[in-house]
Parts: C-alpha cells; sequence; structure tokens
C-alpha cells in the first residue's frame, strides 16, 4: 500500500503470462533477416539461390550468424537496427515449416577452453547487455567471479520473457548455470534471480529443490535491480551477471548440440490481439512477428524492448535479434496526450525516485539557469529508470533532462514535448 | 588628488543624473537606506518633508567629503561625516518643523537616522573620489534626488492603499482604511515591486542598445 | 495505420493536473455542503466572489508582464475556496477581495505562480486581513439569535458572537459540547467547524496522494503535545477544545500540507510539522490575537529551506558532532560504488 511508501513505480499488473501453455514456436512467413556478427574467423560467402539448412552457419568475411530454420539464401544486406546499430544481415526466404527436434547427448564435463570454444560456436548473446556469452565467460574467469547471478528480473511493464524461459525451462535453465559454475572457481555458487509476484500462477514450480539450484524470489516495484544490487553488495562475493536465456542456450549447445537460434520474446500492449511469450527464431522481421499475433488497425507506437528504456520504431522490416526481449504495441501515443503544466512542486518525482535523488529540485535550479554544483544533489547516482518522468502530473521529461546534466551532454535539453 | 573645477558637458551630467535616478538608484537598485522608507514612508507629506531633509543633509556634507576628506581614510571619513551631517541636522530641524509642525513627533527615530544613512554615507565616499567638483555635486543631487523619487513612490502608493487618499484628498468616498498597509512589511514589498519595474527599465534600456550595436556592425 | 516515434520512458501514470485540481475541487465542495446547511447560500457567494477575485488577479497579472496566462490548472480556484473558508461567514465582501488580491498578487503571482512560491498564498492573504481588521475576522454571527443571514448584502448588521478560541484566551471554558463540535454547532471561521468533514478530505487528499501524510499529523502531534503541557483550561477536555477550534485542524489538512512550500526530505517534514504546531499554539497563547495558525504558517514556510538543507547536511555526512551512525554511511559508500562499477 503506498500510504507507507514505496520507492519506484509497480508494474506486476501489467504482466500476462498462460503459465499453463508452453510458449508458441513461431515460423516465419516473411523472408528472414539473420544476423551476422564477429565471431573471428573466416567464412565464405555465399552464392545467391543456395539452400541452407537449419543450424548452419553463413555469413562473409568475419562476420557469421547461424540459420534457424531450412530456406534459401537471397543475398547479403545492411540494416540499421534501433538497438544494434548497423546491423550487417543475411536474407534468406521460403522457409521450411519444419522444425528439427534433437535427442540430448550424455557428455562428460567441459573444461574451461571447451565451454568457451562452445559458446562461441553456438553464437550465444546474452540478451540483458547484448554480449557474446563467450566474453563474457572469459571475462568471469580473469575476474575470479565467486557468486553467478542469472537475471531472470523483468520487473518492467509488461515484459516476462525471463520469467518464462525460467518457468517452462527452468531445468535447462539450471543446466546451462551449472555449466558455467563449473569452470568458475571452487568455491563459486549460483543463485537464479526471478522477479516473482503473486499474480503469477505457476511461481511455486521455481523452487530451489526442484531446479537444484538457489532462487532468490523478488517481489517490488521497478527498478527492482537496484534492491538486488545493495542485496548483491551486501554478500561482498564477485559477482557475474548472465542472462537466463543465454544460460538456456549454453546447455542446449552441450547438450543437444544446438546453436542459439531462437529467443523467447515477450508480445503485448494494446495493439496486440494475441499477447504473450513467443519463441521466435533469430532473424523473423518484426512485421512478421506482429501480423503473427494480430497487429491490430489502432496501433500507435510499436516499442522495441520494455516501454521504460526501449525505443518506439517506425519501420518494420528489422530482424529480431537475440537482445530483443519484447515488443510492446500500444495504441495511444506516447508520451503525447498530457497536457504540459509547469512545474506544481507536488513532490512525486521526490518521492518515487529509487535512488533517493530529487529530480523536481534539479529540474527547478536548471529552468532558473543555476545547474551549477549539482554534485550535491549526488546527480552521478542517477541510473536513468524513467520513473520521475512516469508519475509526474504536468508531462515533464525529467529523467532525459538528470541524464544530460549527469554526462554533461552539450544537446539542449527540453523539459517538455514540442507539439 | 586635487578637485578641480573644469566645465564638464552637459550631457554627461544628465547621464550621471538619470544613473543616479533610475539605473543605479540607491534605495530601488542599491538596496541603501530602506529604513526610513520603509517604517515612515507612508504619506505623500511624509515623503516631501523627509526627502527635503536629506537633501539638506546630504548635499553639504557630500561637498565637504569632496573638497576637505579626499586623502582621508574612509574609516576616519565616515565618523568627520557623520558628525557633520548632525551639526547640519539643527538647521534642518528648523527648516522643515516651519513647514509642518508635529513632523519630528510623528517620524519620531527615522528622522535622526538619516545622519547616518547609508544613503548618505556612499554617495559621501563617491564624491571623495571624485576629481570634478561639477561631477560630484551632480551625483549628490542626483543622489537625494532619486531617494526623494523613491519615497515619493512608496509614499504615495501607501497612502493610497491605506487611507484612500493622496496627499490628504479624498479619492473614494467609502474607503475602508487598511491598516496592514501601513506596517514596515509592506513597505518591502513595495520596494521588491519598484525594484521589478526599475529592473526592467534597465532591462528594456539594455536590449535596445544591444540592438542599436548590432545594426552599427552590420552597417560596417 | 501510422506509426509514431517518442521518447522513453512510454509508460505514464493517468494524473494530471486537471484531476488533481479537479480532486481540490470536489473536496472544497464537501467543505462547502455543512456551511451552507448552517447559514444559507452565503458561504457560496463568498467562495464565489474569492475565486473571482483571484481569477482576475491572475489575469490581470499575466497580462501586464506580458506572458502566456497559465490559468487552466485552475489553481487560482483552490487558493480563493481556501481564503474564502477560513473567514468567517459574516464578512464583509470587500475583506474578502483584499484578502484574495493580497494572496495571488503579492505572494504567488510575483514568485512564479503554482509551486514556486515560498509562502502559502491563502495563510498569508488571511493573515493580512487579520492584521487589517481583527475586529471584523474574530466576530462571528450569532445563529441562536434567530435573525436571518442576507445572502447578497456587501457589509452586514447581524448579531455578533466570539467564538470558543476568544473564551479560551481570556482562560475561560468554552459552552459548547464537544459532540456538537463534530458537526460543527459552534462559531467559528466558515469552513473549520465541521471537524468531522475535516477528517474526512484529510483522509481523501492522503489516499489520493495530494498530500503528505506526515506534515499533518507531525503539525497535529506539535500542537496537541504543547497544549497538554501548558493546558489553559484544565482537563483532557480542555486539550479538545484547543484542537477543535479555531483553525488549527483546518490549517493543519489545508495550510501545511501544501506540497509546494513543504521540506523534501521525510525527516524534514515531521519537524516541520512539529514546529509549526507548536508556533500555533504560542501564537495563541502569547500572540495578540485569538488564532495564529496562519502566522504560524507562515513562519515554518520561511523556515523550510533551512529545514531542508540541515536535513541533507545531517543524513549526508552529519555536522561535526552530530552524525549518522558509521554503519549506515559505509552501506551508503557502497552501494555508490557499486553504481560507479555499472
Amino acid at each position: 500500500m503506498y500510504l507507507f511508501g514505496h520507492r519506484g513505480v509497480p508494474t506486476e499488473h501489467r504482466k500476462r503470462i498462460n503459465s499453463a501453455k508452453e510458449p508458441q514456436h513461431l515460423t516465419p512467413e516473411e523472408p528472414m533477416w539473420i544476423p551476422l556478427r564477429d565471431w573471428g574467423g573466416e567464412i565464405d560467402p555465399l552464392s545467391p539461390r543456395q539452400d541452407v539448412l537449419a543450424g548452419q552457419k553463413i555469413g562473409t568475411g568475419s562476420r557469421v550468424g547461424v540459420v534457424p530454420m531450412t530456406g534459401i539464401f537471397q543475398r547479403y544486406s545492411e540494416v540499421e537496427h534501433p538497438m544494434e546499430g548497423h546491423l550487417s544481415c543475411a536474407l534468406v526466404d521460403g522457409i521450411h515449416r519444419s522444425r528439427t527436434v534433437r535427442e540430448k547427448k550424455e557428455r562428460a564435463g567441459f573444461s574451461a577452453e571447451e565451454l568457451i570454444a562452445l559458446a562461441r560456436d553456438a553464437a550465444i548473446i546474452d540478451e540483458y547487455d547484448g554480449l557474446p556469452l563467450y566474453e563474457k565467460l572469459r571475462d568471469f574467469l580473469r575476474n575470479k567471479v565467486k557468486l553467478l547471478v542469472a537475471n531472470a528480473v523483468d520487473d518492467e511493464p509488461y515484459v516476462s520473457s525471463g520469467i518464462s524461459t525460467v518457468l517452462y525451462y527452468g531445468k535447462e535453465v539450471a543446466g546451462g548455470m551449472e555449466l558455467i559454475r563449473s569452470i568458475l572457481p571452487r568455491s563459486a555458487t549460483g543463485l537464479l534471480a526471478v522477479f516473482a509476484p503473486s499474480s503469477i500462477h505457476g511461481m511455486s514450480r521455481i523452487t530451489e529443490h526442484k531446479l537444484k539450484v538457489k532462487v532468490k524470489k523478488l517481489n517490488g516495484n521497478y527498478p527492482l535491480w537496484i534492491g538486488l544490487d545493495r542485496w548483491l553488495a551486501k554478500e561482498e562475493k564477485t559477482v557475474g551477471k548472465v542472462g537466463v536465456q543465454a544460460c538456456r542456450a549454453l546447455y542446449r549447445a552441450a547438450y543437444y548440440e544446438e546453436a542459439q537460434t531462437e529467443c523467447m520474446v515477450t508480445v503485448d500492449g494494446e495493439g496486440i490481439a494475441t499477447a504473450g511469450n513467443f519463441s521466435v527464431p533469430v532473424g523473423m522481421t518484426l512485421s512478421d512477428l506482429l501480423q503473427k499475433c494480430g497487429l491490430q488497425k489502432n496501433a500507435r507506437q510499436v516499442i522495441l524492448g520494455n516501454p521504460m528504456t526501449g525505443i518506439a520504431v517506425t519501420n518494420l522490416q528489422i530482424p529480431i535479434t537475440q537482445t530483443t526481449r519484447s515488443v510492446i504495441v500500444l495504441t495511444t501515443e506516447h508520451p503525447g496526450g498530457k497536457k504540459s503544466y509547469p512545474c506544481l512542486g507536488c513532490g512525486r518525482c521526490n518521492s518515487v525516485c529509487p535512488m533517493k535523488l530529487y529530480p523536481g529540485v534539479v529540474a527547478k535550479r536548471w529552468e532558473r539557469g543555476q545547474a551549477k554544483n549539482l554534485e550535491n544533489y549526488h546527480i552521478e547516482q542517477c541510473i536513468g529508470c524513467g520513473c520521475c518522468t512516469v508519475v509526474c502530473p504536468a508531462g515533464r521529461d525529467l529523467c532525459t533532462m538528470m541524464l544530460k546534466l549527469k554526462t554533461n551532454d552539450p544537446d539542449p535539453i527540453q523539459l517538455y514535448e514540442k507539439e | 588628488m586635487k578637485l578641480r573645477l573644469e566645465p564638464v558637458p552637459g550631457q554627461e551630467l544628465r547621464n550621471i543624473l538619470r544613473d543616479e535616478l533610475i539605473y543605479r538608484n540607491s534605495v530601488v537598485v542599491g538596496a541603501l537606506g530602506m529604513c526610513p522608507v520603509v517604517a515612515v514612508g507612508i504619506s505623500l507629506q511624509n515623503a516631501l518633508l523627509l526627502g527635503l531633509l536629506m537633501a539638506i543633509l546630504m548635499i553639504p556634507t557630500c561637498l565637504f567629503s569632496a573638497v576637505a576628506l579626499k586623502n582621508v581614510p574612509t574609516w576616519v571619513r565616515r565618523p568627520i561625516l557623520c558628525i557633520v551631517a548632525s551639526l547640519l541636522y539643527g538647521l534642518a530641524m528648523l527648516l522643515v518643523e516651519d513647514l509642518h509642525t508635529g513632523f519630528f513627533e510623528e517620524v519620531s527615530l527615522y528622522a535622526p537616522i538619516l545622519v547616518v544613512s547609508s544613503v548618505l554615507l556612499t554617495h559621501a565616499d563617491r564624491c571623495a573620489e571624485e576629481e570634478n567638483f561639477w561631477r560630484a555635486l551632480m551625483h549628490t543631487i542626483g543622489g537625494s534626488l532619486g531617494f526623494l523619487l523613491v519615497l515619493v513612490l512608496v509614499g504615495v502608493g501607501r497612502e493610497f492603499l491605506t487611507f484612500g487618499t493622496i496627499g490628504g484628498r479624498k479619492i473614494f468616498q467609502n474607503y475602508h482604511t487598511i491598516a496592514a498597509t501601513a506596517m514596515p512589511f509592506f513597505g518591502m514589498i513595495v520596494i521588491g515591486y519598484l525594484g521589478a519595474i526599475f529592473k526592467k527599465i534597465s532591462v528594456d534600456r539594455e536590449k535596445k542598445q544591444a540592438k542599436r550595436a548590432k545594426r552599427k556592425e552590420e552597417t560596417v | 495505420m501510422e506509426l509514431k516515434t517518442g521518447k522513453a520512458p512510454f509508460y505514464r501514470y493517468t494524473d494530471t493536473v486537471r484531476g488533481m485540481m479537479r480532486n481540490m475541487l470536489v473536496v472544497f465542495a464537501a467543505m462547502l455542503v455543512m456551511p451552507v446547511i448552517h447559514y444559507g447560500w452565503r458561504p457560496v457567494i463568498t467562495t464565489l466572489i474569492c475565486i473571482t477575485t483571484c481569477m482576475v488577479c491572475t489575469v490581470l497579472f499575466y497580462l501586464l508582464s506580458g506572458k502566456e496566462i497559465l490559468a487552466g490548472d485552475l489553481a487560482f480556484a483552490v487558493t480563493g475556496t481556501i481564503i474564502a473558508l477560513m473567514l468567517p461567514v459574516n464578512v464583509s465582501w470587500h475583506i474578502a477581495v483584499i484578502a484574495s488580491a493580497f494572496a495571488m498578487l503579492i505572494v504567488k503571482l510575483p514568485f512564479g505562480g503554482t509551486g514556486n512560491s515560498p509562502f502559502n498564498p491563502a495563510a498569508a492573504g488571511i493573515a493580512f486581513v487579520t492584521l487589517s481588521f481583527p475586529n471584523q475576522i474574530f466576530q462571528y454571527y450569532d445563529i441562536t439569535s434567530g435573525e436571518k443571514l442576507p445572502v447578497f448584502a456587501g457589509i452586514l448588521d447581524v448579531p455578533l458572537t466570539q467564538s470558543p478560541t476568544a473564551l479560551l484566551k481570556t482562560g475561560a471554558r468554552p459552552t459548547t459540547i464537544l459532540r456538537d463540535m463534530l458537526t460543527g454547532g459552534f462559531v467559528g471561521p466558515m469552513g473549520t467547524t465541521a471537524i468531522l468533514v475535516i477528517l474526512a478530505c484529510a483522509c481523501f487528499l492522503i489516499l489520493r496522494k495530494m498530500a503528505h501524510w506526515e506534515t499533518m499529523v507531525a503539525f497535529l502531534l506539535g500542537g496537541t503535545a504543547f497544549a497538554a503541557l501548558f493546558p489553559r483550561v484544565p482537563g483532557l477536555s480542555g486539550v479538545w477544545y484547543e484542537i477543535l477550534t479555531g483553525s488549527f485542524l483546518f490549517a493543519a489538512v489545508f495550510l501545511v500540507s501544501e506540497p509546494g512550500t513543504t521540506p523534501r526530505q521525510k525527516l524534514g517534514r515531521w519537524i516541520y510539522g512539529i514546529l509549526g504546531g507548536v508556533f500555533t499554539m504560542m501564537y495563541r497563547w502569547f500572540g495578540a490575537y485569538e488564532q495564529g495558525a496562519c502566522f504560524a504558517v507562515l513562519v515554518i514556510n520561511a523556515l523550510s529551506p533551512t529545514i531542508d538543507r540541515w536535513v541533507w547536511r545531517l543524513t549526508n555526512g552529519g555536522f561535526g558532532f552530530i552524525s549518522l551512525p558509521r554503519k549506515k554511511q559505509k552501506k551508503m559508500k557502497k552501494t555508490e560504488a557499486e553504481v560507479e562499477q555499472q
């Protein structure tokens, strides 16, 4: 109950997980744009109209990608992806509808070099920070990580892809965590951190007993990972964070010899008919995904990523990559619609900031032209969560202002959306 | 430093007067000598008489400072000035009492305070550093006129709000006397508003000058 | 289907400024019910006069200063209603106009309007007319006299009586029954007599997040503690009389909790409220007038930035002799280091 003050913005009521059904595997109908990344090594380019098989590595020069489903390669091209930047892609169409189901192979333990090579071969990317998993494993070894935290903290509104991965593929996630833990120093432990509000059924399936790994269920307001970080800081061990989808992909690479060709994406919002979590092949275009999920005619904004820190896209011919955890379609344009007013002095921004900063006070000082000596307000601790902008009744964009003041950005600061 | 008697161009003297009255008014812009304005500047009559008193005290004292106290350090000059002003006070009292009996009982403490007023001392300091006699004289006259101007504005405003009269003449027939506007806090509020008005005049003038300078640059 | 771009975050609470002001007007409509029942339609007319004066002052000010007229948030209606509710029902209308004009033209608008004024404009307006017309502010229409209260007359000639606070100031015990006071069966300023309505409005404001509950509770606690320790009338009922008569409760709910003037930190708000309660009671004891809530509110408004600064220093390194215990400081430093690593 807010009466006794919680900082942050509550979001658990906006998550929809149908815990009875496994997430649907989608098959693309439009041509796929398979992202090619730099994994080192050389590969020969393909010629147009060449058949490619599921699991085959294709690429040009040092840029390599993995084909999710059998089809016909057309050509190479470049795409400006809002989250990944300039991305080289391979266009593949004529997708076969069948999916190959592989069998589990028993393997003895892996050494560190073997696991890192496996992660690189399987082209696994961590979905939270976009780094290749093999680089992260190398860093873990170098920094002698003692606590491995698998991140399924989906505390933003609508997003539940991490929670779904843990709900349905929990054993695989735990297996992947165990694999990583086996190459870390001997006293290293693993921890699965998952956002588990009471409104999501089936959370009782995620227990330490069932998954054989320590589980920490979190509940609270966005941004929850601040609380998680503070709790981890108390542990006084070197922490290494990894995403649950990357853990699962590592497990499947080790025991099923599969590369990471699918990612879990939450598609939700008022502009979608069938919302939920879907297993999407990497490279499926955004327009294809939205058509499959029932894009409504009154959709106004398509957001790649979560609503708090995502990007609104207008060009839907971009591929879904491993870092796309959610796609939200809204029928009302945000942040427009709220009439802008001067600051009321209501103080909600000050009471909601999770880092206990004072965005309202800083904004007033900036408006008066006194934006110097702001270290007294601890601006450098701002994490850009956006809570202050969410609660402001006067429609002021405080989050961007705080970030620009923190980084001394030369761009002019705009507190109001000019129409 | 000697005091010279060279003639000064009339335009410069007018600039000094204009600065003292508006752009660098001692009370409103310099925040000096607000105490008598705030406390007893509540009617036109009080304002005029206090202004006259200030002029009688200020002009001779500042000219004396310009002539005789040039190379004296500040901490010696100021007590001497206060003594000179208090010597003049007796003469001023006789004059003003003639104009309106009972005035000094009304204003009690705030008339003698003018002897040590910061308006007087600041102008005397400036006159001591001034080389030219005419400029010093203009500074002094301008300073006392500036003080008088603010006193009149504040006094007329407050008299109107408190009693509904100006100079003793009723403007409205059934005006309910507001006691709070005669209190010192309201004097501060009026000075605040005057400060805003004077600042706007200053800012407008600066904008005009900047425009003129820009136009000159463009034609050159 | 046309897609639009935008800036993150793409999620907003649905509170708007208009909505907040509408909530306040609902509260004030509720507050006006009891005065209308007791006194007829005159309270509504007085409220309308105050609101109109505030609106005219706002429009005039913005026209004269050449800026865009920022009256869409209806904050002038809030100020006007609070001023009207703190005046006696038999107040002459020129007093209401003077109070509203002072509040808007001198205390609120020159500082930048809503949220920027360091002083509560309604408290300042009432304080101004208390200084100017004390005998008219503290004489109330005698409802037991039987004479009807005219609705549209500017200056009234009705039998007047004193409120219980005047009796308390002389040390006598008021004669009203405490049970009657809950529904406003005693004389006082227009909006401050219906105790139950004020408490209900307080709950509404807290639940709608329009006011901080800490300031209200602290103000009441400070005043009650002072009244209990230094009672003017002996006994527990003496303390009840102190709290329920006059504008103490009204000030706690509507004047002190205005978010633009309170300190930003929780501890600061507690100190602010307690000081306010103590000052109100001290004004009642030692001041020239029988009620002192408005003056106390103005004093603590002036102290609000200082309280903020001191509480900030206290929680961020402390003064020389007062500081946080060592453990908490270490924890805070560690979190900062963690954030820097990211």
